[in-house]
């Protein structure tokens, strides 16, 4: 009798403790948006929170990290037919929105064709690649492209296709100006428990899909620059950030046993020359294969890595300068050629120099074009980006060194994108983009109908206009196999590799670091599952899955 | 009657000049909405693609085809109605965005000014009245020097030293994340004790004022009337207050005026330190994304306040000089 009665109690006690432990899980604190004030929005498209990537879920999430590796979602998989023309989609079956309502293919066809009827909202351009979409079960969705692309699946279906519940949206008019305060989605984090301008909170949707999800609410404090985030950073007052730090061993991972961070690379850094720039004697410069090599081997990348980004980061740029993630399309004897210009040598580009008919005429230190006319160019980069304006100025450096007249030029942020639209600049110090896919990332940072446009890390940064090179990238885009594709990929690289078109330096990291004294799980060096960084649409999603709480 | 008159007629032209100028400037910037949009998520290391660019174009409304002067009358009929239009930054009406700041910016700013001028004028009655003695000197060079360190560097010191490295003050915010505002004395206390760093270093780096309101008593002193009051045997500190300080606060009054403009400007750099919710880190946002709404309707507000503040302190001259009243009336 007494021992059951100390049982029951033990029992009871044991539970209220767990009880108590499970109400005890404390919120992650994610750090990856600055603001000076919370505004409460939820707008899938355009003006919410960067959040709304826990509200609203993609079909698939393509690893960033690993080749693009798809992690099917709110898609079980997906097929393209022959022609590259219709993309069918099979949905993960047993999915519900936050409200109750059950999710199906009505709501992906809603999503695909709303944007059609309010351009403003349509910032993953479907009304530009989608010609129809079909209905073909519950469960089943084809999606008929306007052209034929064998990349599209990561264009149209990866984080770019927030799924909206389609019984919320229908006929709502003006979507740009809904604040969306009590969103409903099919994500982990859609209920808001808290907003301030101050914090907010986001807490478990009742009826989410994944039973991997182990973390009860989510917590975003205001943070408005650097500073204060670093302030709460290196006292280990939050979980997972994504805020640059400089000298990140002393103000952060000494502060703390449990600060911990990992920089993986992202996009690549390049100096792009202007091959339609008005100033002539850089013209002549730039369209001399001479020139370019000598360009390419007066860069002290190594000083860039170290210097300018802190040794935080890492090179081996090919000459495409293809993102890390995308490192699977390289081609071994492009990387061969490139080799011999990858590097830093001062008495090789001047040698170069020398055999493209460069000398100094008036003995001012510096070269001439071979036709005699002045040579001096400025190489333009955003202000305040300190990183970036270190290390142009070392390119300056070596530059000069190797008897080039340049300079750095440091217009706003604003201003140093309207000069491409003119063409209006002679050199620009700028980033290589990151692309949904291998074939995205030639067509946008290469095909001539990106030169001369204002549009960020495209072929505007070089204006150079190639028919063959346009004939490659729309062939690999039709091109059905893999083999197929890689024998055009393979033209691309070797294309770059010989003719010199650019000058890539080294990858921009990602800024990732964490805590965790009260969670596990998080990815790092030793466990790169994915992109780990918690900026929203990228791989965020994959990463909460992982995080668990401490018991 | 017709001083008045003249003064009101003075700043309805004033006004009018401003707003054409808040329309014009901000343009002038190289630059636009979009590609600053687009500026802010290279940095923070978002993918930019061509559809981007499109969808913003529909959302701004921008087209370059609409002549200047087309908007410029649009914008003029919209002053009129009130209507201040969507932040294109924020995403969020303008009346919300600048009033979510502005409410703190007050607060903030309105202490200041009402502890800052009490207190320099005090002080400086104070330190005309002694003046020679030791106190004095110390006051007016201490003040001096204070005043001349650099509003960031004095913000910086002050909260490396007592917010963060001491934990005396707290690091940010206007109030504990974890309450909800409401008018408890939990609330007001939370509120209070955020303010109180940027309102220390707003206040040390107006201390200079002790100075100005220093030499305007000293002025005053050497009358004849003042003289007449030690004659009368009036006590020594009514002298010193009806006599002296009623004649040198005049020029504070116009001081206090011509400041209220160059105030806000002065406390972008405290509430960027202090990570303090005002209207300052908020224009300055809205500055570098040119949103164009938000700043017009930011440099209409401060049109208004600093006309009014002039107004005011011309109809409270009118009021207490009675020099101006004789020969105006």
């Amino acid at each position: 009798m007494k021992s059951s009665k100390l049982a029951a109690i033990a029992v009871s006690v044991a539970m209220a403790a767990t009880a108590a432990n499970a109400e005890d899980t404390p919120n992650l604190k994610i750090l990856s948006e600055f603001s000076t004030g919370w505004v409460h929005n939820f707008n899938p498209w355009i003006g919410g929170r960067q959040s709304i990537d826990m509200i609203y879920e993609p079909l698939v999430i393509f690893n960033q990290i690993d080749s693009l590796k798809p992690h099917f979602w709110l898609a079980e998989s997906y097929s393209m037919s022959e022609d590259l023309k219709i993309l069918t989609v099979n949905l993960r079956k047993g999915v519900k929105w936050s409200d109750g309502e059950a999710f199906n293919a009505d709501d992906v066809v809603f999503t695909f064709t709303y944007p059609s009827q309010h351009p403003e909202i349509d910032t993953a351009g479907v009304s530009g690649k989608v010609e129809r979409v079909e209905k073909v079960d519950e469960h089943t969705v084809k999606l008929h492209l306007k052209t034929p692309n064998a990349f599209a699946p990561y264009d149209l279906i990866g984080v770019n296709s927030r799924i909206v519940p389609e019984h919320i949206w229908a006929g709502v008019d003006n979507p740009a100006r809904q604040a969306n305060k009590q969103p409903v989605g099919t994500g982990p984090f859609t209920e808001i428990q808290r907003f301030t301008p101050q914090v907010y909170i986001q807490c478990k949707n009742p009826h989410y899909w994944n039973p991997a999800l182990a973390l009860k609410c989510v917590e975003f404090p205001q943070i408005g620059n650097n500073d204060t985030a670093l302030e709460m950073m290196a006292k280990g007052e939050t979980d997972w950030n994504g805020i640059f730090i400089p000298d990140v061993d002393r103000t952060f991972a000494e502060k703390n046993e449990h600060n911990k961070y990992w920089f993986p690379s992202t996009d690549g850094v390049r100096i792009t020359m202007n091959f339609q720039t008005k100033n002539e004697g850089a013209r002549e410069a730039f369209e001399s294969v001479s020139f370019r090599r000598a360009f390419n081997l007066a860069m002290d990348r190594d000083a860039m890595m170290m210097i300018g980004a802190y040794g935080y980061v890492s090179g081996d740029n090919p000459a495409t300068n293809l993102p890390k993630v995308l490192w699977n399309w390289r081609d071994k004897d492009a990387d061969k050629l490139w080799s011999e210009l990858y590097r830093y040598d001062i008495k090789a580009a001047k040698a170069e120099l020398a055999k493209g008919g460069f000398n100094d005429l008036d003995g001012d230190g510096y070269v001439e074009t071979p036709s005699g006319k002045e040579l001096t160019f400025k190489i333009q980069v955003p202000s305040g980006w300190t990183d970036w304006v270190n290390n142009a100025a070392i390119a300056a450096e070596g530059l000069r060194l190797a008897g080039i007249n340049a300079n750095v030029v440091t217009p706003e942020a604003a201003a140093y994108a309207k000069n491409w639209e003119n063409g209006d600049f002679d050199a620009t110090f700028g980033g290589g983009s990151l692309q949904s896919s291998s074939w995205k990332f030639y067509d946008y940072t290469l095909h001539s109908r990106y030169a001369k446009t204002s549009q960020w890390w495209s072929t505007s940064m070089t204006n150079y206009v190639s028919p063959e090179l346009d004939d490659y990238i729309e062939k690999m885009g039709m091109a059905a196999t893999e083999d197929q594709q890689r024998l055009l990929s393979k033209k691309i690289e070797m294309h770059l590799a010989e003719n010199v078109i650019q000058v890539p330096l080294y990858y921009n990291g990602v800024w990732y670091s964490y805590n965790d004294s009260r969670f596990t799980g998080f990815y790092n060096a030793e466990n790169p599952k994915a992109h780990p960084a918690p900026w929203s649409s990228i791989n965020r999603l994959v990463h909460l899955m992982d995080i668990k709480p401490r018991v | 009657m017709r001083y008045l008159l003249q003064r009101l007629g003075f700043y309805i032209l004033a006004f009018l000049v401003a707003v054409t100028i808040n329309f014009f400037l901000p343009r002038m910037m190289p630059g636009d909405p979009i590609q600053s949009f687009l500026a802010r998520l290279a940095q923070n290391g978002g993918q930019i693609t061509p559809e981007t660019v499109k969808a913003l174009e529909s959302l701004y409304g921008y087209s370059t085809s609409t002549p200047l002067w087309e908007q410029f009358f649009t914008y003029l009929q919209s002053i009129l109605h009130g209507d201040w239009g969507m932040s294109t930054r924020f995403f969020q009406p303008v009346v919300e965005v600048l009033g979510r700041g502005m409410l703190w910016t007050l607060l903030l700013v309105g202490s200041f000014l009402l502890i800052s001028y009490t207190l320099t004028t005090l002080g400086g009655i104070w330190v005309a009245w002694k003046r020679g003695s030791r106190f004095d000197s110390i006051l007016t060079v201490s003040s001096v020097i204070v005043s001349s360190v650099p509003a960031v560097v004095m913000a910086l010191m002050l909260y490396f030293v007592f917010a963060s490295d001491l934990g005396w003050f707290p690091t940010g915010y206007a109030y504990d994340p974890a309450l909800d505002p409401a008018l408890t004395g939990e609330f007001i206390q939370s509120v209070l004790y955020h303010m109180a760093l940027p309102l220390i270093a707003m206040v040390l780096l107006s201390m200079g004022n002790i100075m100005g309101m220093r030499s305007n008593m000293i002025n005053q002193l050497g009358e004849d009337f003042i003289v007449m009051g030690w004659a009368k045997g009036i006590t020594d500190r009514k002298v010193m207050f009806n006599y002296g300080a009623r004649n040198a606060i005049l020029p504070v009054i116009t001081a206090f005026a011509m400041s209220v403009g160059g105030i806000f400007a002065g406390s972008l750099i405290i509430e960027i330190i202090f990570n303090y919710p005002g209207v300052g880190q908020v224009m300055f946002q809205g500055m570098v994304a040119r949103d164009y709404p938000l700043i017009q309707g930011y440099l209409l507000m401060m049109t208004l306040m600093v006309l009014s503040a002039n107004l005011i302190a011309d109809l409270l001259l009118l009021a207490l000089d009675p020099r101006l009243r004789t020969s105006v009336l």
